[in-house]
């Protein structure tokens, strides 16, 4: 009994092993009050932190209503200016120069009037962000150089442009995806220049964040997508299409039209298919009848019935749609209902049909009768 | 016969002096893990926030090539909150979703308060039942196109897996999320949630995960939090602090070096097509969750395609958390169960080449220190008891070792709430920050023992293969919440 006393107890009876556990339960025992005492002070100056923010904010606001009032004089002297309002003590700290220049670009990304943004503009180089931000763009790390494509897109830094555009297919993605929507704002003519030799795949969400690039600018100003649907990478031509589907390029049909016609990859003729029914032009719904008859599965025909339900139909072509109420597939039947139910003609038509159909066939058309798709996938 | 009584006592002898080893040992790879999960869930804390630092969710909101989104609530015996829960799932700011309430065959009036609340009828709706389950009764949907995003599908009670399997095979959207119904979400969550899958080129996105925050005691209004407020139970108030501690430090690890095994039930997105491929819920576990996410990932990674598993620091559900006793017993012995039953079924994939990190890292952590933690724990004090019974312990040792691993546990939790500050605070009331802090005192006192217990009961549960079942959580009803606060 001894001999196993004196083996457990090894430890506990060793002068060194004694003391090393002293030595760490003082020292976690440190960490921990340390650790307290680093938290409170931690959300104690987040708290400090916004209130200052708060209080300087108003103050940034108030000088920027002064500067934007006495710029407007040509007698002004904009140095002296911007050195009035925004050189005392102040604004000289770090934290407040770091405030000064998030709350510009701030209130540049809100401002909808154009002088606002441009005298915003200005006041972004007088107060030397500009270097800061030409500095950082050759940053080693990623996150400040990423922070620096962002601030020279969002302040219209059109002299960065061809920096920021060599920067559209760099190997981090974050910094890629920064530099792609930087070249968006910064292009001189065509926002979607850079485009036209991008190696790396447009992610969804890249294809989301371009779209919604592109909504600040007017209709005219967004390029033609027709020539992007011969672009050699998918994602590219799907994005293209997706832009001709938000911004309505109803004259790009055609060119539509034949990229569904060219391209066997199915999520390009889905997409095709898709901005076709967004078109709403019932010109077109022949054409979308010849690919619903041509498709070879139900999929594609799917596809092709919700184009034409979105653009909706004249009533010569309910025969030619009438034949997918007598599908076994629910879905077909489902969406052929929508389809013909788009015209007064229809409706009364479909009731009719009920009588002649099985049961699938029938709820099919019952519930395509009171119940349109809630999510605008297929 | 000599021979074998002298082996039998230096058998005997080694014993104890293997538990010793044991449990040393034990200490110190649970604290170096801990270390290392802490500076790993430190990077991608801040990985995460300079990534999103530059995005302006609300103008993407409106986008009309948003992908689909399927959220699955089931429900059993919800009948108090169920109204204002669907309200608030409603009120998402997003286009392209649709909710399905499940209906699990509730005892209660959930169906009679959800019919004329959203003006409900029954519908003939075609769905293919590609995953087995139990007879699904009616279908529903509001004529009012206000609730259009909504689909209630009422069916005989077969747990949470197959109403959720239920859910899965109505489910239109391309991605879904699974949530427990009295959850809070928040209202731009789902774009949140929809980005990851969209924003990665190289790898399919399977699954993404959030933190999933604590709504007892907090100020709910039309099915948003308006005040957060750290609930006024010890037992609360400390669950609250283990949340931050397994979502800030535990997955957030875990998903920055891709090994992550489980996207929690209350609030997590999971790539419909591969969840339906490889066979939905599993429904002869508890922990269905995470049985479902290794599944997943155990597809993949035999059929070599690229995958990750991501997670989010920021908090976008709050779920009530047990204040009775009963209640966390139950629910920490389904989460014993869950563990146990999901590690045993996907037990060849440990220290197997094929499966990577899953096999070499998350699996034995999972096991060693979430299955047979609380086991390896309870037979120490065990095996303490005996030895004091003996006389073996010096106690002036004994209790140095005691206060080094109360403090240490006290530093974990900590960090955790340090985590909580940088990350996405929750909290911004002092009180409550220091409630936070206090309870990372008394978590190892009061709380830990009893959990340890908990998990106990439920290995013992497993072992005599003791009915599974949902579990009943008591919901206090958020209006109950409000008049609280107003007093």
């Amino acid at each position: 009994m001894n001999n196993i006393n004196e083996r457990l107890t090894y430890f506990s009876t060793s002068e060194f092993a004694y003391h090393l556990v002293i030595f760490l339960v003082l020292l976690f025992a440190c960490i921990c009050v340390f650790t307290a005492f680093f938290i409170l002070n931690l959300h104690r100056s987040f708290h400090k932190n916004r209130i200052y923010f708060q209080k300087s904010s108003e103050r940034v606001r108030n000088s920027l209503q002064y500067f934007y009032e006495e710029i407007d004089n040509p007698k002004t002297n904009v140095k002296k200016l911007v050195q009035k309002t925004f050189g005392y003590k102040f604004f000289r700290s770090k934290q407040a120069q770091k405030m000064l220049k998030r709350l510009i670009v701030d209130c540049h990304k809100s401002t909808e009037s154009e002088t606002e943004k441009i005298k915003l503009e200005k006041l972004f180089r007088l107060l030397g962000f500009e270097n800061l931000i030409i500095k950082n763009i050759r940053h080693k790390h990623w996150y400040p150089k990423s922070i620096a494509i962002h601030i020279a897109g969002e302040m219209r830094m059109k002299n960065l442009y061809t920096q920021i555009e060599g920067m559209v297919d760099l190997k981090h993605r974050i910094l890629r995806n920064e530099a792609r929507f930087s070249a968006i704002r910064l292009a001189p003519e065509n926002p979607l220049e850079f485009l036209k030799n991008v190696q790396f795949k447009v992610s969804n969400w890249e294809q989301l964040s371009i779209i919604d690039c592109l909504q600040k600018y007017r209709k005219e100003d967004i390029p033609p997508m027709g020539e992007y649907l011969y672009h050699y990478h998918e994602s590219i031509v799907i994005l293209a299409l997706k832009i001709i589907l938000v911004f309505k390029q109803n004259d790009q049909a055609e060119e539509v039209m034949k990229c569904f016609d060219r391209n066997k990859s199915l999520a390009i003729r889905k997409q095709s298919i898709i901005t076709m029914g967004n078109f709403k032009n019932k010109n077109y719904i022949p054409y979308l009848i010849e690919k619903l008859y041509d498709a070879d599965n139900i999929e594609k025909q799917l596809l092709c019935l919700n184009a034409i339900w979105t653009t909706g139909i004249y009533k010569e072509h309910i025969d030619e749609i009438i034949p997918f109420l007598y599908e076994n597939e629910y879905e077909l039947v489902y969406y052929a209902t929508l389809c013909i139910k788009t015209c007064d003609e229809g409706i009364h038509l479909l009731n009719e049909v009920i009588y002649t159909q099985n049961e699938i066939q029938k709820s099919a058309v019952v519930y395509g009768l009171k119940y349109d798709p809630h999510l605008t996938n297929l | 016969m000599l021979l074998l009584e002298i082996d039998l006592v230096a058998i005997y002898h080694q014993i104890p002096i293997f538990f010793k080893w044991l449990f040393f040992i034990y200490f110190l790879t649970l604290a170096a893990s801990y270390i290392v999960m802490m500076y790993v869930s430190r990077l991608a804390i801040i990985d995460h926030k300079r990534v999103n630092s530059f995005i302006d969710y609300d103008t993407i909101l409106d986008s009309p090539v948003q992908p689909s989104l399927s959220i699955i609530a089931p429900a059993y015996n919800e009948c108090k909150t169920i109204v204002e829960n669907i309200n608030s799932l409603l009120s998402m700011k997003y286009l392209n979703y649709e909710v399905i309430i499940v209906n699990d065959g509730s005892t209660d009036e959930t169906m009679e308060f959800i019919i004329p609340a959203f003006e409900l009828e029954k519908i003939e709706y075609n769905y293919t039942a590609s995953i087995e389950t139990k007879t699904v009764l009616s279908i529903y949907k509001s004529n009012n196109p206000e609730w259009k995003h909504l689909l209630v599908v009422n069916k005989v009670n077969g747990g949470k897996s197959d109403a959720l399997n239920v859910g899965l095979n109505v489910a239109k959207g391309k991605y879904f999320a699974c949530i427990d119904v009295d959850c809070i979400i928040d209202r731009k969550a789902l774009l949140n949630m929809a980005k990851p899958f969209m924003e990665h080129n190289t790898s399919r996105v399977i699954a993404t995960g959030a933190v999933i925050g604590v709504s007892n005691n907090c100020d709910v209004e039309e099915g948003t939090i308006q005040q957060m407020r750290m609930p006024k139970s010890w037992l609360a108030s400390i669950q609250t602090m283990e949340y931050f501690r397994a979502f800030l430090l535990g997955r957030m690890s875990w998903s920055k070096i891709n090994g992550s095994i489980l996207i929690s039930g209350a609030f997590g997105f999971f790539d419909k097509d591969l969840a339906i491929e490889v066979g939905g819920y599993d429904h002869r576990t508890v922990g269905e969750d995470m049985e479902l996410t290794m599944r997943m990932r155990r597809h993949m990674l035999e059929t070599n395609i690229k995958h990750i598993v991501t997670f989010s620091p920021e908090p976008m559900c709050w779920t009530e958390v047990p204040e009775s006793h009963n209640v966390l017993k139950n629910q920490r012995n389904r989460w014993a169960r869950g563990t146990i039953e999901s590690l045993w079924t996907h037990r060849k994939m440990f220290f197997n080449r094929k499966y990577g990190v899953l096999g070499w890292l998350s699996l034995p952590y999972w096991l060693i220190f979430e299955w047979l933690g609380p086991i390896i724990e309870f037979t120490g004090i065990l095996y303490f008891l005996l030895c004091a019974y003996l006389g073996f312990v010096n106690w002036h040792f004994f209790y140095a070792v005691l206060l080094l691993v109360y403090f240490f546990s006290c530093f974990v939790s900590l960090i955790s709430v340090v985590f909580h500050e940088y990350s996405y605070k929750q909290y911004t009331r002092n009180k409550d920050i220091l409630k936070l802090i206090f309870s990372c005192f008394v978590d190892p006192i009061i709380f830990h023992p009893r959990t340890m217990l908990f998990s106990i009961y439920g290995n013992l549960n497993k072992l005599y293969k003791r009915q599974t079942s949902w579990g009943n959580m008591e919901r206090q009803g958020f209006r109950k919440k409000k008049a609280v606060i107003n007093e």
